[in-house]
C-alpha cells in the first residue's frame, strides 16, 4: 500500500478517526505491520486511552495495537503492566495520564498492548521532546475519539483519517461529512507576508460583536471558529475581500451547511499552520451490523476528494 | 518548623526559595520538608557543606552539566521500602532503581572529572545492586527481564518468536510472564541488603541538588555566608530583602540597604508612613529564616545568633477564616510570643518581629499595649524588633528612627533616636503623594489649632 511508505517522509503522524469503530486501530495495526523493519526507530502511542479489547463505549469487539520487535511504545504505568509482550523500559516521563505515569519501552518480543498516552497535546509534545534522544524517527499517534487535536500541526506533521459507517449508514451522508472534513484538512495556507497591523484584526468567537474597519484584510480567529462567528461574519458587506485565518484544521468547528453559505458569499478561509492528509481509510460495517458496499463507498469518496481511498480489512484479506 | 510551614510567611522567603535553581522536583520537595536548624553545630556543618559547593558553583559549565543529569532524580523511597521489606516490585520500580544507581554514577564521574570529589556522592558500595540489575553490564538506563537471568527464559522467548499458531503462542506467553515474575521476586531479594546504600544514595543526590542550587544562587544574588553569633546579638551590614529590592530597581528605583543590630535588648523603630519600617522588619524575619536553613543572606555582612523560635508577626494579620477582627488576630498572634517567652527556659533564644502592634486601636491603649509589650518581652531577653508609631519611651528598649524626609526625598536609613516624640511627618508625606490639598491643608490647620 504507498501510503505507509509515504509515513516515513514524516517525523510524526497521527491516525484520527471521525468517529468511534471507524476502523481506526485496524489501519494504525495495518501501518504497523507494513512498515519496514530496516526503517528509523517507530515509536507509537495515543492521546488519551486507545488499545481496549472491547470498546468503552459500545462494548463491540476491537483489535488490540499489535507491537512488532524494536518498535518503542508509550502507555501508561496500568496499561504496561498489563501487556502481552516482552519490553524495555527506556524512560518512566514525569508526564502523567489519567492511569499513572508515562511508560515508553522498546519491544523486545512482539506482541500486544494497551496505548493510553498523554491526554493533551501540550504533554504530548513534550513528551515527544523528552524521547528524541532515543533515536525515534517516526512517531505514530494515535487519535482516541473525538481527539482531532492529535492531527494539530502542532504536534503532527501528517495524517491518516479513518472514517466509515459508524459516522452514518447512509452512504450520501458519509461521503458528504467526510469530504467536508478532507476540505477542512486540505485549507490552503494563509500567505505569512506579515500585514501592516491595522490591516488585520484578531477576534474571539466568544466576541459579541466585530466591528471591522474598513482597512481590514485580514480576520484572525483566536481560538476555535464555530458556526456563530461565522454568521457574524455573514452580515458583512466586504466578506469577499477579507480573509479568514485560523490556526490550523482542529479550530475549525463549523456545519458543513455554514461553510457553504459562507463561501456563496464569496469568504476564505485558510490556516496558518496545514498537516499533510496522507490517506484516508473506511469501514464500511457499522457497529450495528449494517454494511456498506465497500467498492462503491472507495470509489465515491475517492472521486470525490480526489485521494486514494482504501477499506484496509479488505485490502488484509486481499493480500491474505 | 518545617520549610513548607513558614514559606508563605509575608517576608519575601517564597520568593528566595522560588529562585533556588533546582534541578529536580524531588530535592525542592526534600527542601521543603526540611526543618528548620537551631543548633549552632548544625547550622555551621549546614553552612560548611554549602562552601564546599562554592567553587563548582562558580563552573557554569559544570552546573550544567550536573542540572542535566539531576533533572531526572525522582523520589522512589516508596520503592526502597518495598524492597526493603522483602516484597517484590515490578518492572517500572527496578526500571527506576537502576536509573538511581547509575544518575549517582554519572554524576560522581562529572565530579571527579572537574576534581571536585568531596561533594560527589557515594556510589562504591552499590556495585551488587549495579550487576543484578544490569547483568549484561551494558550501563545504560533501560530494564527489562533480560533473558540472560534464565536460560530457560530465553530459549522459551526464541520458541516464542517462531511459532505461528495464536492459541500456542498465548499460552507460551503465560509461561513466559510467570517465569519474569519467578525471576522479578529473585532480584528484589537480592537487592534487599543494598536498600540503606539506596536510601542513602538518594538523599545524597537531593542534598547535592540543594547544596548546589543554595552555591549558586549565593553568587548570582550576590548573598553572604553568616558569621555564627554566640552571644544573642544579631547584625546585619547592608541588608537588603531580595524581593522589594527587584521590584524598586525595575521601576527604575535604587533600594537603600540597612544596616541594623537587635538581641541585647528590646529594639524599637519608630519613623515616618512609607519610610521601610516594615521592609527592615520582614528583611530581619527573612534572614533569620533563611539563616535556620542555611542559606545565603541578602546583607554585605551577617553576624546571626541561632533561634529556636522565631515569630515575624505583621500588623494585617485579620483572620476572616476564624472570624477575627484584624486587632483580634493580632492580639491573639502576639500573645503566642508572650506566653512562649514566659514558657521558654532562655527568652533569648526566640526572635520576634513585630510590625506596628496595637495599631489599629486608639493611641492611648495602643501605646500602654505595646510598652508593656516591651518591657515584658526586654525582661525575658525576647530578641525583639517592633516597628510602631507610638511613643515608647527609651528607658524600656532602642529606639532607632527612619531617617525620613530630607530634602523631599526619604532617607530609608536608620538612626538612634534616644529621646523626643515620635516623628510627624504623615502629612508630609501625604503631601509627595499628592493627597488632595483640601484634606491635608484642613488636617495641618487642626494641628495649628490644637
Amino acid at each position: 500500500m504507498p501510503f505507509v511508505h509515504e509515513l516515513l517522509k514524516y517525523r510524526s503522524v497521527a491516525v484520527v478517526g471521525m468517529e468511534k469503530n471507524c476502523g481506526k486501530t485496524e489501519c494504525l495495526n495495518y501501518i504497523l505491520r507494513r512498515l519496514p523493519s530496516d526503517g528509523p526507530g517507530v515509536c507509537v502511542t495515543s492521546i488519551g486511552l486507545d488499545g481496549e479489547r472491547t470498546d468503552q463505549v459500545t462494548g463491540t469487539a476491537k483489535p488490540e495495537i499489535i507491537l512488532r520487535s524494536g518498535m518503542f511504545f508509550a502507555t501508561s504505568e496500568t496499561h504496561y503492566r498489563s501487556r502481552r509482550l516482552v519490553s524495555e523500559i527506556v524512560d518512566v516521563s514525569g508526564e502523567t495520564t489519567a492511569l499513572g505515569r508515562l511508560i515508553t519501552a522498546k519491544v523486545a518480543l512482539e506482541g500486544k498492548v494497551i496505548l493510553s498516552g498523554p491526554s493533551s497535546t501540550l504533554s504530548l509534545r513534550r513528551w515527544m521532546d523528552s524521547i528524541s534522544g532515543f533515536g525515534i524517527g517516526l512517531t505514530i499517534i494515535d487519535g482516541a475519539l473525538s481527539r482531532k487535536s492529535s492531527a494539530s500541526p502542532a504536534v503532527s506533521e501528517a495524517m491518516v483519517l479513518a472514517t466509515g459507517a459508524a459516522l452514518s449508514c447512509s452512504m450520501p451522508a458519509l461521503v458528504d461529512r467526510t469530504a467536508f472534513c478532507v476540505e477542512m484538512i486540505r485549507l490552503p495556507e494563509v500567505d505569512e507576508q506579515k500585514l501592516p497591523e491595522e490591516q488585520t484584526l484578531t477576534v474571539s468567537s466568544m466576541a459579541q460583536e466585530v466591528e471591522l474597519a474598513p482597512e481590514v484584510r485580514r480576520i484572525e480567529v483566536s481560538g476555535a471558529l464555530t458556526d456563530r462567528l461565522l454568521a457574524r461574519l455573514l452580515t458583512e458587506r466586504r466578506l469577499p475581500d477579507i480573509e479568514v485565518a485560523v490556526a490550523d484544521f482542529t479550530r475549525i468547528f463549523i456545519s458543513p451547511d455554514s461553510w457553504r453559505r459562507f463561501v456563496r458569499a464569496g469568504g476564505r478561509l485558510r490556516v496558518h499552520r496545514r498537516t499533510a492528509l496522507l490517506a484516508v481509510c473506511v469501514n464500511p460495517l457499522a457497529p450495528n451490523g449494517y454494511r456498506l458496499d465497500s467498492d462503491l463507498l472507495c470509489r465515491t469518496l475517492s472521486d470525490k476528494i480526489q485521494l486514494p481511498v482504501y477499506d484496509i480489512r479488505r485490502q488484509c484479506e486481499d493480500e491474505a | 518548623m518545617k520549610l513548607r510551614d513558614i514559606i508563605d510567611s509575608p517576608c519575601g522567603l517564597r520568593y528566595v526559595i522560588d529562585s533556588l535553581p533546582l534541578a529536580s522536583g524531588y530535592a525542592l520537595r526534600y527542601l521543603m520538608d526540611t526543618e528548620a536548624l537551631t543548633a549552632p553545630e548544625d547550622i555551621a556543618a549546614a553552612y560548611s557543606r554549602m562552601r564546599k559547593h562554592l567553587s563548582a558553583a562558580g563552573d557554569g559549565n559544570l552546573v550544567s552539566m550536573l542540572h542535566s543529569i539531576l533533572c531526572s532524580l525522582k523520589d522512589i523511597s516508596h520503592t526502597l521500602s518495598r524492597i526493603g521489606a522483602g516484597n517484590t516490585v515490578d518492572d517500572i520500580e527496578l526500571f527506576e532503581v537502576k536509573a538511581l544507581i547509575l544518575l549517582g554514577r554519572r554524576v560522581s564521574a562529572v565530579l571527579e572529572k572537574a576534581s571536585q570529589t568531596s561533594i560527589a556522592p557515594h556510589t562504591g558500595d552499590l556495585e551488587d545492586a549495579l550487576k543484578v540489575l544490569d547483568p549484561d553490564g551494558t550501563e545504560i538506563a533501560s530494564f527489562y527481564i533480560y533473558d540472560s537471568y534464565s536460560p530457560e527464559l530465553a530459549a522459551l522467548r526464541a520458541d516464542i518468536r517462531r511459532e505461528a499458531d495464536a492459541d500456542r503462542r498465548t499460552a507460551m506467553m503465560d509461561r513466559e510472564q510467570a517465569l519474569e515474575a519467578g525471576i522479578r521476586e529473585r532480584l528484589c531479594q537480592a537487592l534487599h541488603p543494598s536498600v540503606p546504600a539506596l536510601q542513602r544514595l538518594q538523599e545524597e543526590l537531593a542534598r547535592l541538588d540543594i547544596d548546589l542550587a543554595k552555591a549558586v544562587q549565593m553568587l548570582r544574588m550576590r548573598l553572604c555566608i553568616p558569621e555564627i553569633s554566640t552571644s544573642g546579638v544579631t547584625s546585619y551590614k547592608g541588608m537588603y530583602n531580595p524581593y522589594v529590592k527587584e521590584v524598586v530597581e525595575r521601576a527604575g528605583g535604587e533600594f537603600t540597604p540597612i544596616d541594623l543590630s537587635f538581641g541585647d535588648g528590646p529594639v524599637v523603630i519608630i519613623g515616618a508612613n512609607m519610610g521601610g519600617k516594615t521592609v527592615v522588619l520582614k528583611t530581619a524575619a527573612l534572614c533569620q529564616w533563611l539563616f535556620c536553613f542555611g542559606m545565603g543572606i541578602p546583607a554585605e555582612e551577617a553576624l546571626i545568633a541561632p533561634r529556636e523560635r522565631v515569630f515575624f508577626i505583621s500588623g494585617d494579620a485579620q483572620d476572616m477564616g476564624a472570624g477575627l477582627s484584624s486587632f483580634a488576630a493580632e492580639m491573639k498572634a502576639i500573645d503566642g510570643v508572650v506566653r512562649a517567652s514566659a514558657e521558654a527556659q532562655d527568652g533569648s533564644r526566640i526572635a520576634a518581629m513585630i510590625d506596628e502592634p496595637a495599631r489599629s486601636t486608639n493611641p492611648i491603649e495602643g501605646t500602654a499595649l505595646v510598652e508593656a509589650l516591651v518591657d515584658i518581652l526586654g525582661q525575658r531577653e525576647v530578641a525583639l524588633l517592633l516597628t510602631t508609631h507610638y511613643n515608647i519611651p527609651s528607658s524600656h528598649c532602642t529606639r532607632l528612627r527612619v531617617r525620613g524626609m530630607e530634602d523631599g526625598k526619604m532617607n530609608y536609613r536608620l538612626c538612634p533616636a534616644p529621646e523626643g516624640d515620635v516623628p510627624h511627618e504623615a502629612l508630609n508625606v501625604a503631601e509627595s503623594l499628592n493627597i488632595s490639598p483640601e484634606w491635608t491643608g484642613k488636617a495641618k490647620k487642626l494641628l495649628e489649632y490644637e
